[in-house]
């Protein structure tokens, strides 16, 4: 029986399983397709729903996991191929200097998720004007400092590419209301002077101090909140129209943009379904990987052996990324130990 | 005025007509932002759906809106996220309204949304709301 775990994907997910297997005594091989640690965490400027810092607090992990014994970190790494059963794997590796073989005990997948390029979204203006952008470009904004100046006026998009049947996701993406929230205060940090204002169906911000973060948004720091999914996105001059229904009020509204951030979807990670191909596990209809039981076993991918961890399974935000690290990391000791 | 609300109505004419269910509606007011006209309305297409799925049947049928709409565009319809066509729901709207020799309500608006507003491209907007989907649905 390998004493070894291999976890896939070196976002905070895999970061913390492998942590977790490590500090208990474990063997960990981490592989990372992209050259650094951290993955769509590291994209962030600050973290709802206390805005704290995330730069720091994914270093401090990343460096966490590179400083502790008995873990391997492989990054531009990929598996190309998987056999054997629970308690006795044999892996391909493939990374710049060669392909490797490695026998493994349990194997974690922590691919994360992919962000959705709105491109279907012309209404908006989506790629016509350089002055929309989705909620992911907002995080580069503001960690460089390039948000607008001035008396600009911003506008946040609810559910783009999510909750559409015709264009996008049936799902709800769970943290976008969150994030939105948290774009609209860093704005208003960033620049007293400007306004935002928020578009939404309803509003869904589930968690601890999640509701109270919302509520400031909109008390303390004066973000408009219209109820009403956004329709059209109008250039116009050096500026841009929105155009929607205020479905409280039961009438048309547009407002005039310096710039519109579109929360876009979390959608599965590019080439889900290979990867599920290579190890033999099941995909839900949207490409995410499928857990076992949704209530009680959710690390438990259709495979023995084989955990899942992270927004590779759906839309989540980071604490439960975590959670989820630790729990499939306690599953993956049971097999090696 | 308080509504009572109904389960039995035209409702299920219209879901029959154009065969889907209205349940479908996401209640997210995208159709009446990518309306050109629903400015010009007393309901919007969204409160249209909400009254047919209560019942308000009086409410829709002796609505002006369901007489301005569905001319040539479909700006609702091409935005909506689970794809309902309101184009010929209001079609449908009309045809009932016409059996129960409901007047029609064409005059109120300015005769500039017949000739130039009711089309997106005289108003450099989007494409989507250029869209034909739905095509063409005059009322008899
Ligand atoms: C705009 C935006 C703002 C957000 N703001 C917040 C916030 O304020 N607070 C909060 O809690 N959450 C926030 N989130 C969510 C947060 O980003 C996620 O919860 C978190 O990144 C999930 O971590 P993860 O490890 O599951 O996935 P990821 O961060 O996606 O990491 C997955 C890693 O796996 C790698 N990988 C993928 N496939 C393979 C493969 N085949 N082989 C090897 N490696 C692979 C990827 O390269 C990546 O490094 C935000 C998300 C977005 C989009
Ligand atoms: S979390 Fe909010 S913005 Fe995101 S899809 Fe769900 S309802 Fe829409
Ligand atoms: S069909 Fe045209 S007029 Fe009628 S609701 Fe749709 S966009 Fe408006
Ligand atoms: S756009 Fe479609 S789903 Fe949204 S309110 Fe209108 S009819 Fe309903």
């Amino acid at each position: 029986m390998s004493k070894k775990t291999l976890v896939i994907g070196g976002g905070i997910a895999g970061i913390t399983a492998a942590q977790k297997i490590a500090q208990n005594g474990g063997e960990v091989i981490l592989i990372e397709k992209e050259g650094e640690l951290g993955g769509n965490f590291a994209k962030l400027a600050y973290t709802f729903p206390v805005l704290a810092d995330a730069k720091m607090i994914v270093t401090r992990e990343i460096q966490t996991a590179k400083a502790t014994s008995g873990i391997e970190i492989l990054p531009q790494t990929e598996l190309r191929g998987v056999s054997g059963s629970a308690g006795d794997f044999t892996v391909e590796l493939n990374s710049p200097s060669g392909t490797r073989s490695e026998h493994v005990g349990a194997i974690i997948v922590a691919a994360g998720f992919h962000y959705m390029e709105p491109t279907a979204y012309t209404e908006y203006s989506y790629g016509r004007s350089p002055k929309v952008v989705t909620s992911l470009e907002f995080e580069k904004m503001a960690a460089e400092n390039r948000l607008p100046k001035g008396n600009a006026r911003v506008v946040f998009v609810h559910c783009v590419g999510s909750r559409d049947k015709a264009k996008g996701y049936r799902y709800c993406s769970k943290i976008c209301c969150s994030y939105s929230a948290k774009h609209a205060i860093m704005m208003k940090k960033a620049n007293p002077d400007s306004k935002a204002y928020v578009f939404y169906i309803d509003i869904r911000a589930l968690g601890k101090g999640y509701e109270e973060f919302i509520r400031d948004a909109m008390e303390v720091y004066n973000v408009r909140y219209i109820r009403g999914r956004v329709a059209k996105v109008i250039e116009s001059g050096s500026k841009l129209i929105v155009r929607a229904e205020d479905s409280l009020i039961g009438n048309p509204v547009e407002v005039e943009a310096d710039l519109v951030v579109l929360a876009s979807a979390m959608e599965p990670p590019e080439g889900s379904r290979d990867l599920a191909g290579i190890l033999g596990i099941a995909t839900d209809e949207y490409g995410f990987f499928q857990e076992a039981e949704v209530n009680v076993r959710p690390c438990h991918s259709s495979k023995s052996g084989i955990f899942l961890a992270g927004s590779c399974t759906q839309p989540m935000e980071i604490a439960s990324a975590v959670a989820m690290g630790g729990l499939a990391a306690s599953e993956a000791l049971t097999l090696i130990r | 005025m308080r509504l009572r609300i109904d389960e039995d109505g035209i409702r299920n004419v219209v879901e029959e007509a154009i065969g889907k269910s209205l349940t479908a509606c996401l209640q997210c007011s995208k159709c009446g932002g990518g309306c050109s006209h629903s400015e010009e309305f007393d309901l919007t297409p969204r409160q249209v759906v909400e009254s047919l799925l209560d019942c308000q049947d009086q409410n829709v049928l002796d609505s002006r809106m369901i007489w301005l709409c569905g001319r040539h565009c479909s700006g609702c319809q091409a935005v909506c996220p689970v794809g309902l066509p309101l184009n010929d729901i209001m079609a449908v709207l009309r045809e009932e309204a016409l059996k129960l020799d409901i007047e029609p309500k064409y005059e109120q608006p300015s005769l500039v949304y017949h000739k130039f507003e009711h089309c997106a491209k005289h108003r450099g907007e989007g494409e989507a709301s250029e869209s034909m989907v739905g095509g063409e649905t005059q009322p008899a």
